[in-house]
């Protein structure tokens, strides 16, 4: 089978679980099944949270500013150091956003460099910090928070009434057990990533019981809006985005059919779809970019100033600067 | 699953019990006769593998009492560590090769000696005889990470963290230490806050009872240890 055949295979079985609401993944030889999670499931979680945070905080457990003004107080720690965390925070945001604009390698370089050493110092202030502070209530809660949504994630059966494990079991499971549901999670957000959803939503076998629905959820999945899955509204929402754009193209503008039938060329057909097709005369010049970058950036229509202006004999008015970026 | 008792062990009480003994009367009858003796009976207790809910609550307490010694005036650990640092106090990175090294080996060593004794085409001579060179390197090790570690832990004695420690090693005999009657057990001290349980141990040592002095004893002991990393053979062999 070719690896376009196996890719599509696969992403056909994810889209079978988010269909189903479930997955199935092998637990010490057995099958268990992990709960699709709603908005309502995580709705239940969040009111977990804040029972989880009166327990502790009654029994004493300082928050992070709690903490924070004691160990100031006591010079353990200081503003200055909660000043720097900021500044160097804000520092990344600006290079991040900073290199979404580049094109140049050698500034895109440097830039990441700066980003890495600047996330390096943030990553040892953090760790200074936490060794100071302890635990604190976030963290207890969190932790909490995270035990609670692999216990409320794993189930026995396929009807998912029965959770694999009792409060109390769940309760005496040793820490390598856990770790082991943790990895089984892990793995089970890597399939459902946003990258696999949109190439389930980009197959053709989606694409077409899609266009049967009429772009309304019910019909698609025959259940309430409020009753979906997380993993349906995405798919939902993608298919239908995806869709929007399909019907934005006019006929002779529809992908070939060797990318219709590869859903990474379908997810790069959509994604110059959603930026748009390049006016002729969206001329533009790079300082610092090598010629070959330019050729790239250009899809391979850069042109040289030099060459230019010796069809012009070296002689360029403005009218001819104007005609040289396509203007 | 955890098992629900990390640990079990008997304490023999001197109780007085009922004793019947067949015995003849002065005409030669078998009759039965019984009487109060006292004898030497042991107690069950238990010590109780902790629940992800009672490691929970021990650090939540164990954090709290971070900040109450804080609060106190005793200086935190990472101060000191610090501090020590920059005067060369703590131990030189040789030192810290050769404690990681020996961490590895002796954990190297744990795993094969589990490895033997899971080896069912062995019989338990020839498990024996495999496992005793092992188990001598492995003592030789742990006293060396012990000391390593014990020089280490004597410069931290006065903070706040150790503080903290020490009453949380209290609050687990308060937790975890259970006593069985009749078939059921229940927390030796009681239920209730850490300050209760703690009115319920001083009673017992201001009682001068003899018995459950020397379960506390005993059953501190053991937590300690099992706290601080032993494992139940070592306990066994110490105990034995």
């Amino acid at each position: 089978m070719s690896d376009v055949a196996n890719k599509i295979n696969y992403l056909k079985k994810l889209y079978r679980e988010i269909v189903l609401g479930f997955s199935v993944f092998d637990y010490s030889g057995e099958p268990i099944f992990i709960k699709h999670f709603s908005e309502l499931d995580n709705g239940d979680l969040e009111s977990e949270r804040s029972n989880c945070f009166n327990i502790a905080k009654e029994r004493g457990l300082q928050d992070r500013e709690e903490k924070m003004v004691l160990l100031i107080k006591e010079g353990y720690w200081s503003r200055e150091k909660e000043d720097e965390i900021s500044r160097i925070k804000k520092e990344v945001s600006d290079y991040e956003m900073l290199l979404k604009n580049l094109v140049i390698k050698r500034q895109i370089i440097s830039t990441k460099d700066k980003i890495r050493n600047l996330n390096r110092k943030l990553e040892e202030i953090h760790q200074e910090k936490a060794e100071v502070f302890g635990l604190c209530l976030e963290d207890f809660v969190e932790k909490k928070m995270n035990e609670l949504t692999i216990f409320n994630s794993f189930y026995k059966n396929k009807t998912l009434n029965e959770k694999l494990f009792s409060e109390d079991e769940f309760d005496r499971l040793p820490e390598a057990e856990i770790s082991k549901l943790v990895g089984i999670l892990n793995n089970f957000y890597i399939n459902f990533s946003h990258s696999e959803i949109k190439k389930i939503c980009a197959c053709h076998f989606f694409i077409s019981i899609f266009g049967l629905c009429e772009g309304d959820a019910f019909n698609f999945f025959g259940k309430r809006i409020c009753d979906l899955s997380i993993l349906q509204i995405n798919l939902f929402s993608q298919g239908r985005y995806f869709k929007s754009l399909m019907q934005s193209r006019n006929e002779q503008a529809m992908p070939p059919s060797d990318v219709m039938d590869d859903p990474d060329k379908m997810i790069e057909w959509y994604d110059q779809m959603s930026h748009g097709p390049k006016a002729e005369s969206d001329g533009v010049s790079y300082f610092g970019a090598s010629k070959s970058e330019l050729q790239e950036m250009a899809g391979g229509k850069a042109i040289d100033v030099q060459e230019f202006a010796k069809k012009k004999n070296n002689s360029m008015s403005t009218k001819d600067f104007i005609e040289m970026h396509g203007i | 699953m955890k098992e629900k008792w990390l640990y079990n062990f008997d304490v023999e009480k001197t109780q007085k019990v009922k004793e019947t003994v067949a015995e003849k009367d002065a005409d030669g009858n078998d009759i039965e006769v019984s009487r109060e003796v006292e004898k030497k009976i042991p107690n069950k207790f238990h010590i109780l593998n902790p629940t992800r809910k009672i490691q929970d609550d021990a650090s939540i307490f164990y954090s709290v009492k971070v900040s109450e010694g804080i609060k106190l005036g005793l200086v935190t650990k990472s101060y000191l560590m610090r501090k020590f640092q920059q005067e060369g106090v703590l131990p030189n990175a040789e030192d810290k090769k050769i404690h990681a090294e020996n961490y590895s080996k002796a954990i190297k060593l744990e795993v094969d000696m589990e490895t033997i004794k899971q080896n069912v085409s062995l019989s338990d001579a020839e498990k024996d005889l495999q496992i005793s060179p092992l188990k001598s390197e492995y003592q030789e090790l742990r006293t060396k990470i012990f000391d390593y570690e014990n020089l280490n832990s004597s410069l931290f004695d006065n903070t706040a963290e150790k503080r903290a420690s020490d009453l949380l090693n209290l609050w687990f005999v308060l937790h975890l230490l259970y006593a069985e009657k009749d078939g059921s057990q229940s927390c030796l001290f009681g239920d209730g806050s850490f300050d209760q349980k703690l009115d319920r141990l001083n009673a017992i040592e201001d009682s001068g009872d003899e018995f459950l002095t020397s379960v506390l004893e005993k059953g501190a002991f053991l937590i300690g240890r099992l706290n601080s990393g032993s494992s139940k053979e070592d306990l066994m062999a110490e105990i034995a």
